[in-house]
C-alpha cells in the first residue's frame, strides 16, 4: 500500500520514506512500491489513498502516469533480529487508529528510543509488542517466531520475556519494596505459592542483588508508596529485571519525574542495557535525552513511522515533521 | 489516475505539512447526529409519559376509569378487579393509548435528532468518542440551555407534580387535631418508659446483635468471592466473562431488589419463624448488596498496577490476589462494619414479622398497645444503634 504520508518528491526520495528498509518495502508491508522521479508535482494525500485501494492496478497505472518507476523488492527473509514489527496496526473500538502501519527490526543489545507527540501510537506500540493491547493488524516477530496472536499459556510466558516499565510506575503502593520486585517472579511462581507468599530463598536474593543493581537495597522494607518517583520507578526497574527479560519496554520511563531524577533512572536504564545486554525500547519526549542514551531512533506520527535512523540525523526539519509545524526543539537542562 | 487532484484533495495537496491539524483520517468526516436504538428507546419512554400525563390531564381521567378501561376486555381473564359492568365497551383501552404516544415520542425523539438538536436520549447513549468529539465543536451552552437540558427539567417538574397528586399529599391532615391527638398520646407513653421489662429488652437486642453479626459474617466471603466475577473490567473482556458478570449482576439485583422484610417472611415458613429466618433473611440480602458496593470498587480501581503486574507474565488470580486485592482491602473491610451496623438497624424491622430478636417483642406490646414498654424496646433500640453507629464511624476512620 502506498502510504498516505507521502509528499510527493520534494526530497527526491522514495515514494515512501520508510522504504528504505532493508527488508519490509513500504512500510505498510507490500514490497513494491513507485519510485517518482524528481519533477513529478506531488500527489494529493486522497488520490493517494484511492490508488491504495487497488494497489496491483494502481502500481502499474502510476508508473504510467505518474512517469516512474515500479519496483519490487525481494521478499524479506527471516535473519537474527531480536524483534522484528512488521506492519503492526490498533485499532481501538471507535475507529480509534492507534497504530496504523508500523515496521521495523530490532537488534539484540539496541537502545531503541521511539519519539512522537502524545496520542501519536507510542504506548500502544510497547503494549502491543507485550500484549497489554491485542494488535488487530500485521506481525510481531521475535527470533523471527510469529508472537502475534498467542495463546494465554504463550501470552504468560511471552510477557516473562518481555518485561516493561511505567510512567506511573504501577508499583503495588501497599507492599514492601522486596515485596514488589518479588513480583517480577510470578510467571514463574505457581499461583498458590506466590499468593501466600513462599518466593524461594533463591528468589529472595535475586531480588536483593537487583535491588542493589539499582541503588536502594537498603529501601527493601520499606512500603513502595513511601519513595519518592524516581526511587519507585527504579524499584520497578528491578521488578522488570526480576523476570529475566530479554527485552525491556519503558514506556515514558521519565515523563513524571524531575530533570534530575530523570538522568538517574535513564542511566540506569543504560546500565542494565550496557551490563546484562538486555534490549531496551523506550518511550521518550524530550530530544535531548534522545541525543544522548538512544542508539537509534524510531519517530511516530499519527500511528504511522515516518523516521528510523541515527538520532544525530534528526535535525530542524525532520523535527517539525515528526512534531508539527508549530513545533520548537525544547531543550532542558 | 494522477492527472489532477479532486477538489476535496486539494486541501491536503496544497499544502502537504498540515496534517496535524485536519487529519487525513478524520478531518472529512461529516457531523451528523447519529440516531441510536437506545436513545430511541429511552426518549420515547420519556416523551410517551409526558404526553401520556398530559393527555390524562386534558381529557381528566380517573383511577378508576384507568382500571376498568386498562387492557382490551377479553384479555382480562379473571374478573374481580375489573369487571365493572359499566365499562364501556368498544372504547381504545389505554394501553393501547400509551403504545401509541410512546411510538409517537420515538418518532419525535428521531425527527429532534434528525434536525440537529441533542435529545436527552442522545445525550446518555453517546457513546465516549463521539463526545469527545462533539466537545470541540461550536460554543457550549449552559446546559439549561440546550434541547436535553429543557427535557430534563421539564420531565422533572412533570414528576413532581405527578407525584404530589398520587401521594395525596397534605397539609391539612397534617395539622387537623383529631390525628394530631392520637400521635401526641403515643409520644407521650413512649416517652415515659416502663422499665420492668429492660432485662428482657436487652436480651433481645443481644439476640439481635449477633443475628446481625451473623449475617454479616457468613455474607462476606461469599460477597468477596462473587465481587471480582461481578466486575465489568475484569470479566467484560471475554464473551464467557461477560456471561458470568451479566448472570450474577441480574441474580443480585433481584435478590437485592426482594425487601429483607420479604425474605424473612419466605425463611419463617421455611425454616420456621424465630431468629434463624431473620438471620438467613440479612445474610441474603446482605450477600447481595455487599457483592455490589464490592464489585463496584474493583471497577474503580486504577488499572495502573494491574498492567504492571500483568507484565510479568502473572497469571489471572495472581492478579486478582496482587494488584487488585491490595487496593480495594481497606475499603472493603470499611464497607463490611458499615454493613454489620446497617444490619443490626435493619434485624430489629426483621423482628416485626417474626425473625425474632427485638422486632418480635415490639410487635407484641405493640399489638397490644402498651406504649410504655414500646418506648423502652425503642429506647434500647436507639442507644444500641448510636453506640454502633459511633463504633463504626471509629473503626472506619481507624484503618483509613
Amino acid at each position: 500500500m502506498i502510504c498516505p504520508t507521502i509528499r510527493g518528491n520534494e526530497t527526491g526520495q522514495p515514494f515512501c520514506p520508510l522504504m528504505t528498509h532493508d527488508q519490509g518495502g513500504c512500510h505498510d508491508g507490500n514490497r513494491a512500491g513507485v519510485r517518482l522521479r524528481r519533477d513529478f508535482p506531488p500527489l494529493s494525500r486522497r488520490r493517494v489513498h484511492l490508488i491504495a485501494l487497488n494497489l496491483p492496478r494502481a502500481l502499474s497505472t502510476m508508473a504510467k502516469n505518474c512517469r516512474g518507476v515500479v519496483f519490487r523488492r525481494k521478499a524479506h527473509t527471516l535473519t537474527a533480529k531480536q524483534l522484528s514489527i512488521r506492519n503492526l496496526a490498533k485499532r481501538f473500538s471507535g475507529d480509534i487508529h492507534a497504530l496504523r502501519s508500523v515496521s521495523f527490526d530490532v537488534e539484540k543489545g539496541e537502545f531503541l528510543v521511539i519519539i512522537g507527540l502524545s496520542g501519536s501510537g507510542k504506548s500502544t506500540l510497547l503494549r502491543c509488542i507485550n500484549h497489554l493491547h491485542e494488535p488487530t493488524g500485521g506481525q510481531i516477530l521475535l527470533h523471527g517466531q510469529d508472537i502475534t496472536r498467542p495463546r494465554t499459556a504463550e501470552r504468560r510466558q511471552l510477557r516473562s520475556r518481555v518485561a516493561m516499565i511505567f510512567q506511573q510506575f504501577n508499583l503495588i503502593g501497599r507492599h514492601t519494596v522486596l515485596s514488589n520486585v518479588l513480583m517480577g517472579a510470578l510467571g514463574r511462581t505457581g499461583t498458590l505459592k506466590s499468593i501466600l507468599g513462599l518466593f524461594s530463598a533463591q528468589e529472595r536474593k535475586r531480588a536483593l542483588e537487583y535491588l542493589d543493581l539499582v541503588g536502594i537495597a537498603d529501601k527493601a522494607n520499606i512500603r513502595a508508596d513511601r519513595l519518592s518517583g524516581g526511587q519507585q520507578q527504579r524499584v520497578a526497574i528491578a521488578r522488570a529485571l526480576m523476570q529475566k527479560p530479554e527485552i525491556l519496554l519503558a514506556d515514558e520511563p521519565v515523563s513524571s519525574l524531575d530533570p534530575a531524577t530523570c538522568h538517574v533512572v535513564m542511566d540506569y536504564l543504560k546500565k542494565i542495557n550496557r551490563e546484562l545486554d538486555i534490549t531496551i525500547l523506550c518511550n521518550l519526549h524530550f530530544l535531548d535525552l534522545v541525543r544522548r542514551y538512544a542508539r537509534r531512533v524510531v519517530a511516530l506520527r499519527e500511528g504511522i513511522l515516518v523516521f528510523e535512523g541515527d538520532p544525530k540525523e534528526i535535525d530542524q526539519e525532520w523535527f517539525r515533521r515528526i512534531y508539527g509545524e508549530e513545533t520548537q526543539d525544547v531543550h532542558i537542562e | 489516475m494522477s492527472s489532477r487532484p479532486g477538489s476535496r484533495g486539494r486541501r491536503g495537496s496544497g499544502r502537504p505539512n498540515q496534517h496535524g491539524k485536519s487529519s487525513f483520517f478524520t478531518g472529512t468526516r461529516e457531523r451528523i447526529r447519529p440516531v441510536t436504538i437506545k436513545q430511541t428507546i429511552f426518549d420515547a419512554i420519556c416523551f410517551g409519559y409526558l404526553l401520556t400525563i398530559a393527555l390524562a390531564v386534558i381529557t381528566g381521567v380517573t383511577e378508576d376509569d384507568v382500571e376498568a378501561r386498562l387492557l382490551p376486555e377479553s384479555w382480562v381473564v379473571s374478573s374481580f378487579l375489573t369487571a365493572k359492568e359499566e365499562a364501556p365497551k368498544n372504547q381504545l383501552p389505554y394501553a393501547f393509548v400509551v403504545l401509541a404516544l410512546t411510538a409517537l415520542g420515538a418518532s419525535l425523539s428521531i425527527g429532534i435528532n434528525r434536525a440537529g438538536f441533542q435529545t436527552l436520549g442522545g445525550f446518555l447513549f453517546e457513546s465516549p468518542d463521539k463526545k469527545a468529539r462533539l466537545d470541540t465543536e461550536g460554543p457550549a451552552k449552559t446546559w439549561w440551555k440546550t434541547t436535553w437540558g429543557i427535557q430534563t427539567i421539564i420531565t422533572f417538574l412533570v414528576t413532581f407534580a405527578a407525584a404530589i397528586v398520587v401521594t395525596e399529599f397534605s397539609l391539612y391532615e397534617i395539622f387537623s387535631s383529631d390525628g394530631f391527638e392520637g400521635a401526641r398520646r403515643v409520644f407521650s407513653s413512649l416517652a415515659t418508659p416502663n422499665f420492668a421489662i429492660l432485662p428482657m429488652a436487652v436480651l433481645a437486642i443481644l439476640e439481635t446483635i449477633f443475628m446481625a453479626f451473623l449475617a454479616t459474617v457468613l455474607a462476606v466471603p461469599a460477597a468477596f468471592i462473587l465481587s471480582f466475577f461481578c466486575a465489568k473490567n475484569l470479566m467484560g473482556q471475554t464473551k464467557i466473562g461477560f456471561a458470568v458478570y451479566t448472570f450474577l449482576r441480574a441474580l443480585l439485583n433481584i435478590t437485592r431488589s426482594i425487601e429483607p422484610l420479604i425474605w424473612a417472611i419466605i425463611f419463617s415458613v421455611w425454616v420456621g419463624i424465630g431468629p434463624f429466618a431473620g438471620m438467613l433473611a440479612l445474610m441474603l440480602h446482605t450477600v447481595a448488596s455487599l457483592a455490589k458496593l464490592y464489585s463496584e470498587l474493583v471497577e474503580s480501581i486504577d488499572d495502573g498496577p494491574v498492567d504492571g503486574i500483568l507484565a510479568t507474565g502473572a497469571g489471572p488470580l495472581q492478579v486478582v490476589w496482587f494488584a487488585v486485592v491490595p487496593q480495594v482491602i481497606l475499603p472493603y473491610i470499611s464497607f463490611t462494619i458499615y454493613r454489620w451496623d446497617i444490619n443490626v438497624r435493619m434485624s430489629t424491622i426483621i423482628g416485626l414479622v417474626g425473625g425474632g430478636g427485638i422486632g418480635t417483642l415490639i410487635m407484641q406490646f405493640q399489638g397490644q398497645a402498651r406504649w410504655h414498654e414500646v418506648g423502652t424496646l425503642a429506647l434500647v433500640i436507639v442507644l444500641t444503634v448510636w453506640a454502633m453507629d459511633v463504633a463504626s464511624a471509629y473503626i472506619r476512620e481507624a484503618i483509613k
